[in-house]
């Protein structure tokens, strides 16, 4: 499964929200997409699933199978956490749901560690553990295709890492193609297989990280003086210092 | 708990609430003025053929209240689940002023002029799917938020109700009589063409409805997250909000505007079962029904000799119980 961007522009008002994008989406890769706010990600997004009227082709190999993780997630309801899962087999499912469903939302759960939520309101869990949650429910579809929006903006450090590693790891055994919008650059620096740098509404690079994350384009990009080294693990750490002022470049 | 047997003990509490409904069905049709009494009378004993006339009278009201209220209670929590906020019923929303200035203008005039006899009721209905129209439309706008259509809704219904009490001024006293027993919500208008007409129209629409169980539960998360799994979200939307306005407009514009049923029955099922529509959807229809009959029990228990209007019993509950679900959610959000 690959995804082929052709000519992507999407205009609202007049105005062109992303203009002539074109990338392709490799399986078996965890695509990262960054940039400030307002650079068009999420329209990006929206626009691969179709949610958005746009000019251009986005071309799907095959038969796809999404899941979609958007960036809220509305909690004011009285599903369980594994009613919430469930309902990610929208499709397959009649009144009654079979063993075999049953099974795949538990070793879902397993997969995550959130097997003694199953039974707990999903709206009186925090929002890590929400986003969890999510996550089950988008992997029980057992997706050719993932697409997530900031999907680990309410986490802490530790369940952030144990996130992306889990969906990297998905994306890589079931080689299935993974895009998600991130704002930590350390942590796309770490988990992308790809990276898309987007500024306003255009991609201005696409595919290889280690050429991406370039200090000065960074910089320019965000208006933010950073620091960038190596780790231990070698992986690269971006650090942001200050703003840059206003013409004092 | 594993999750069969949860569902089985939900379908257990349905069982045990439609029991509940039935009891008091049975409760209803005995309960008037002293045991099957008419006029002071107990023609059980003393008269028996007109026990049988009795009997048909209460059993009509009876049935009615029982469809009237299954109504309400699938129409209200439609409303809530699709503009998923637990105050938006067809009564909050203005559909109910609406079709009480549709009787009102009938009552004034004629209007619509050709049915005859069901004047009012269809001038009712149509006013209901007028107002039920302008809510849609402001959805297929989109990018609204689930606030800004209470707040149109409140708007509806106070543009109604001064429309109401416009034609109220107008008409003559007899006629403004009618208008005020309208609005109120009275069973006493039962007939056997109301329990028929309802019975057709509740059951077209429970089946329907029911067949959109999993996208209804869908329709309560994001909608993009509904959108992506394939369900088509405008389309869904529209047909369940369209099928529960119909299907309240058809059972109010016999009994008058019941409020309150469809914000009450909706949440109490919800506490007992969860939010899971293969079973909130039935149960709202038979919660529905106990509320309604709880209440119709009540206005003729409590003055001796009365009935007061069922619509007054059930606001009088409900108001508190709207502002404690309100507080409740501006608590949890």
């Amino acid at each position: 499964m690959t995804i082929l961007v052709e000519n992507l522009t999407v205009q609202k008002k007049e105005k062109p929200i992303l203009q002539d994008v074109n990338c392709r989406f490799e399986d078996g890769h965890l695509s990262t997409i960054i940039g400030v706010n307002g650079s068009g990600k999420s329209i990006f997004l929206k626009a691969l699933l179709g949610f958005e009227k746009k000019d251009g082709q986005v071309t799907f190999e095959k038969d796809h199978n999404i899941s979609y993780i958007p960036q809220k997630v509305t909690a004011d309801q009285y599903f369980t956490v594994f009613e919430f899962i469930l309902l990610g087999l929208y499709g397959d499912l009649d009144f009654r749901v079979n063993d075999g469903q049953l099974a795949a939302i538990e070793s879902v759960m397993d997969e995550l560690e959130i097997s003694d939520l199953a039974d707990q309101q999903f709206a009186d869990l925090s929002g890590g553990q929400q986003q969890l949650v999510v996550l089950a429910q988008a992997l029980v579809r057992q997706p050719t295709v993932i697409i997530a929006d900031e999907p680990t903006s309410a986490l802490d450090i530790k369940k952030q890492l144990q996130y992306l590693q889990t969906l990297q790891r998905y994306v890589h055994r079931h080689q299935i193609v993974g895009i998600i919008v991130i704002h930590d650059l350390t942590l796309a620096a770490r988990f992308s297989d790809s990276l898309y740098l987007m500024q306003g509404g255009q991609l201005i690079s696409a595919g290889d990280p280690d050429r991406a994350l370039q200090q000065d384009r960074l910089e320019d990009l965000y208006g933010v003086e950073l620091e960038m080294k190596e780790t231990v693990d070698q992986h690269l750490a971006i650090i942001p210092l200050r703003p840059i002022e206003e013409g004092s470049r | 708990m594993a999750y069969q047997e949860k569902n089985r003990r939900k379908i257990l509490l349905l069982l045990l609430m439609g029991f509940l409904a039935f009891s008091l069905v049975i409760v209803d049709i005995y309960h008037g003025f002293g045991a099957l009494s008419f006029l002071g009378t107990n023609v059980a004993s003393q008269q028996p053929e007109l026990a049988g006339v009795v009997l048909k009278m209460r059993l009509t009201r009876t049935l009615t209240a029982t469809l009237v209220g299954a109504s309400l209670g699938l129409a209200g929590l439609c409303m809530q689940n699709m503009l998923k906020n637990p105050i938006a019923t067809p009564f909050t929303l203005g559909l109910s002023s609406a079709a009480s200035f549709g009787a009102s203008l009938s009552i004034l005039s004629g209007f619509p002029f050709v049915f005859g006899q069901a004047n009012v009721q269809a001038s009712a209905i149509f006013f209901c799917f007028l107002g039920s129209a302008v809510i849609l439309l402001i959805f297929s706008a989109g990018q609204v938020s689930m606030n800004t259509i209470i707040l149109v809704g409140t708007a509806i219904n106070l543009f109604f109700t001064s429309l109401q009490e416009l034609s109220k001024y107008f008409a003559s006293e007899r006629n403004a009589q009618r208008m005020t027993t309208w609005s109120l919500g009275d069973l006493s208008k039962s007939s056997w063409d109301s329990v028929l007409v309802v019975f057709i129209v509740l059951y077209i629409v429970l089946v329907l409805i029911y067949r959109q169980s999993w996208e209804m539960n869908l329709l309560q998360l994001s909608d993009e997250s509904a959108q992506s799994m394939g369900v088509n979200v405008k389309r869904t939307r529209l047909l369940i909000f369209f099928a529960s306005a119909l299907v309240k407009a058809v059972a109010i514009s016999f009994v008058g505007t019941i409020g309150f049923i469809g914000l009450i029955a909706p949440h109490f099922v919800k506490v007992l079962v969860g939010n899971d529509a293969r079973f909130t959807i039935i149960g709202s229809a038979i919660m529905g029904i106990v509320v309604l009959l709880l209440a119709a029990i009540v206005s003729k228990a409590l003055i001796p000799g009365t009935i007061i209007p069922v619509g007054i019993i059930t606001s009088l509950v409900g108001v508190p119980f709207m502002c404690l679900v309100a507080i409740r959610k501006g608590q949890r959000s």
